[in-house]
């Protein structure tokens, strides 16, 4: 039982809860923006040498992933240095939530960005984009089951919304007819989608009990030391990242872990604050800020399918923060 | 581990454990003594962890009050969070 005493303390609380669930979602959209932002700039990066010709089609983006994660942990160890926090990287790292969020590091990075990666190569883009945008949707079915998280039938809705919005923008229709690999392609894009689902659910229940900026520096730390020393050397794409850091490419990717870190910081307090359905839809709009963020810095046009995307993403964000009230407790009691 | 502290915020949940209700001043007061040269340790970020552990049922508030228009609540650890910290901390 819950008992207020003093003028307006039920309505104090209750206001303060709302703004509580209302900053996650904003931190949620932030994070979209930015992360579509992101990467607009490390494609910069990826054009130019040593990333661009298709000889390193593997290798120049998993060593490109390897210094986002590697500079974006730096750029968390300066966050968390500057707000007293650095300490508490090994106080929570060897804890049951810090392997939980290990765990998420190992499925949402070396799996989701390695599968997405050969997916993209195999299968191509017009059907891995599709598929690994339904990984808010495996996230949030992982987070009703495990997290007990209240998803109700309007936020499944909106979540559909955006997952077909997501799709929408980023769809490109097939250069080719499926090659003899594609049947791998498509299971590697699967593979990415599960990893990044998978992701959302152990990390945030690491951070039921750890600070997210923490919990984001282990993450990135352990995705980037299995970049590092075990899939660059095992593909034997050591000298890849010896060229990249001799070229501005280096310093691009540097500014792009920089927003990226931003971006990821604010998602993972966003799903400790808002809860993983919400915090995910939300945060797949990155596929359209994307585009507009290409839009307004290249020459990239504005079509129609990106018009009709924005429309269905937007009612489906509408659709998922619904009743803000409902956000003040997320999960089911147990 | 290795001598480390607890991680700050499984400390705001632990201090918790066994006590009838505490509001975020008097965790902050508990806490001092460890964690109070650290920047992290102030009592807008318990506040802030505090909300969090409420939105995901780890603490219930079980008596509020306003003083002079600040807001004191009083925080109890739930079943479901005292299950979280046992398993996450054990004594």
């Amino acid at each position: 039982m819950t008992g207020y005493n003093g003028r307006g303390a039920a309505a104090f609380m209750a206001k303060r809860d709302m703004d509580f669930a209302k900053l996650g979602l904003i931190w949620a959209l932030m994070s979209g923006m930015l992360w579509g932002l992101n990467g607009v700039i490390l494609d910069q990066g990826l054009r130019r040498g040593p990333f661009e010709g298709s000889a390193l089609w593997l290798l120049a983006p998993l060593t490109a992933a390897a210094m986002h994660d590697t500079l974006a942990a730096f750029w968390c160890l300066a966050f968390n240095g500057f707000t007293g926090r650095i300490r508490e990287i090994g106080r929570s790292l060897f804890t049951r939530p810090g392997l939980m969020i290990c765990m998420g590091a190992l499925f949402g990075g070396p799996l989701g960005m390695g599968g997405y990666i050969v997916g993209l190569k195999l299968a191509g883009p017009a059907y891995v984009l599709p598929i690994t945008s339904l990984y808010p949707a495996v996230a949030s079915a992982l987070a009703m089951v495990f997290l007990k998280e209240r998803i109700g039938l309007r936020s499944w809705m909106g979540l559909a919304c955006c997952v077909a919005g997501a799709i929408i923008v980023g769809y490109s229709p097939p250069q080719a007819g499926p090659g003899g690999d594609f049947t791998l392609g498509i299971g590697m894009a699967l593979l990415a989608t599960i990893g990044w689902g998978t992701e959302g659910v152990f990390c945030t229940s690491g951070m039921d009990l750890l600070d997210p900026s923490v919990a984001l520096n282990i993450r990135q730390m352990v995705s980037s030391t299995v970049y590092l020393a075990v899939l660059l050397p095992l593909l034997g794409g050591w000298f890849v990242l010896g060229d990249a850091l001799a070229t501005p490419s280096a310093l691009i990717i540097l500014l792009a872990a920089g927003l990226g870190a931003a971006s990821y910081m604010l998602w993972y307090r966003a799903m400790n604050m808002a809860g993983v359905s919400r915090a995910m839809a939300i945060n797949v709009t990155y596929a359209l800020w994307g585009i507009l963020f290409s839009a307004l810095f290249t020459d990239t046009p504005i079509t129609p399918s990106l018009t009709v995307g924005a429309v269905v993403i937007t009612v489906g964000m509408i659709l998922v923060v619904g009743n803000i009230k409902d956000m003040t407790n997320l999960r089911k009691a147990s | 581990m290795f001598g480390f502290k607890p991680p700050f915020k499984i400390m705001i949940a632990k201090v918790l454990t066994g006590i009838p209700s505490l509001s975020a001043r008097d965790i902050h007061q508990r806490l001092l003594p460890e964690y109070g040269s650290e920047k992290q340790c102030t009592l807008e970020s318990i506040e802030h962890h505090l909300q969090a552990f409420k939105a995901v049922g780890m603490v219930k508030v079980v008596r509020a009050e306003m003083h002079s228009d600040e807001l004191i609540t009083h925080y109890r650890l739930t079943r479901s969070g005292a299950e979280k910290i046992s398993k996450a901390f054990p004594a």
